[in-house]
Parts: structure tokens; sequence; C-alpha cells
């Protein structure tokens, strides 16, 4: 077994921030503003086919994952500003996410439709080769 | 800039109208750019909230631009379902 008794320094920074650091922490989330802004011009990008909105919308919600587990790793150093854009960001890339990938769906969906309408149509006959 | 959607279908897509909705606006002439596309001034409301946001942190600045985006994106849906079913059956 490892030595439990005596704290590693990381724990006692950790627990140091928790204590003493909680209200006033001044870092910002790193990526917290990227992700808000992603986040927002997702709506903008879900208009063309959604594979715009789509990709930022992904890369919006991956940078928030990360940018979340560095918050809950260390919650005292960072401010309470940064996380609520961080929480708001997510909710807009979730949002303009399931949008465009709906609308993206319904695309594919209707271009395969009107593709197997068009293949599977008995030219022969309406054109009249017998 | 052309809709290449709108050239291959012959559908709209949810942003068509957007521009010439926004040359209306330039042109001051509000109530022909609501008609064309009803969301164009809750999109540019919400750039301009997150805009200012980011350049003076509001202290209920992200909680604000949440629910501007979620009433902006339901304007978007559903006046563009609204102009697909206008569209199917004038």
């Amino acid at each position: 077994m490892e030595n439990q008794g005596t704290p590693s320094p990381e724990n006692i920074n950790q627990q140091f921030n928790q204590q003493f650091a909680q209200p006033f922490g001044q870092q910002q989330i790193p990526n917290s503003t990227a992700v808000l802004v992603l986040g927002i011009i997702s709506i903008v990008g879900c208009f063309c086919y959604g594979i715009i909105g789509l990709i930022l919308g992904i890369i919006a919600l991956v940078l928030s994952g990360k940018a979340n587990a560095l918050y809950q790793a260390n919650p005292g150093t960072y401010s309470e500003a940064s996380l609520k854009n961080l929480k708001a960001g997510k909710i807009c890339a979730i949002i303009g996410t399931c949008l465009s990938a709906l609308y993206f769906i319904f695309l594919v969906i209707y271009i395969a439709f009107f593709a197997t309408v068009l293949t599977a149509m008995p030219w022969g006959n309406i054109l009249g080769h017998h | 800039m052309p809709c290449y959607y709108k050239e291959l279908s012959g559908i709209d897509c949810p942003g068509c109208g957007m521009q010439r909705s926004f040359i209306e606006l330039l042109q001051g002439d509000f109530i022909s750019s609501f008609k064309m596309y009803p969301a164009l001034l809750p999109v540019l409301f919400t750039l301009g909230l997150t805009a200012s946001h980011l350049f003076f942190n509001f202290k209920k600045g992200a909680a604000f631009i949440k629910y501007s985006f979620i009433v902006t994106i339901s304007i978007v849906t559903i006046s563009y379902i609204s102009k697909l079913l206008i569209t199917v059956n004038p």
C-alpha cells in the first residue's frame, strides 16, 4: 500500500484551495468565452445544411467538457462569472447542436427519399421503351 | 452570397431571406425587413448582447444570453416551419 497517512503536496494544495480560496477565485476558466461564442455562432451556422452548426456545436461541447473537468478538479481558483459563461455557452451549444443535427438528418432523409424514388421509377415504361 | 441549398433543391433553408432582410433593415425599412425574415432582429440582438457581455462583463449577462438564445432559436424554427408550410400549400 502507498503512504496513506501523510497527505501528498497536491492534496494539501487542493484542501487549501477548497478552504480559503473558494469565494474569491480570480482566474477565468480557460476557453469559457470561446465556448460561449461558439455556442452562439452555432445558431447562425445551423442555417445552411446544418453542417457548420453541427461542427461548431460539437467543438464547443468538447471544449466545455474539458473546461468543466478543469473546474471540477480545482473549483476554488476560477471565477464565478466565467463558470456562468461556461454553463450558458454549454446550453447554447447543446441546443444549437441538436437543431443542426435534426436539420441535417432531415436533409439526409429527404435526399435519400428522392434518390430512391428516382431510381425506383419505371423509367422504361414511362418513356415508352418496350 | 447565394444559397447553394436553395439552388440545389428549390426549397428555402432556415437562413434564406436573411440577407435581403438585412438590406431592407439597412435601408431603414423595419416592417418589410420583419416580414421578410422575422428572426433577424432577435439574432442581431443576441449577437450584440454576447459581444457587449464579453466586453463589459454584465452581472447577469450569461443568463440573459441563454434566454435570448432560446427565444431567438424558437423564433427561427417557428418562422422556418411556417414559411415551409405556406410555400407548400399557398
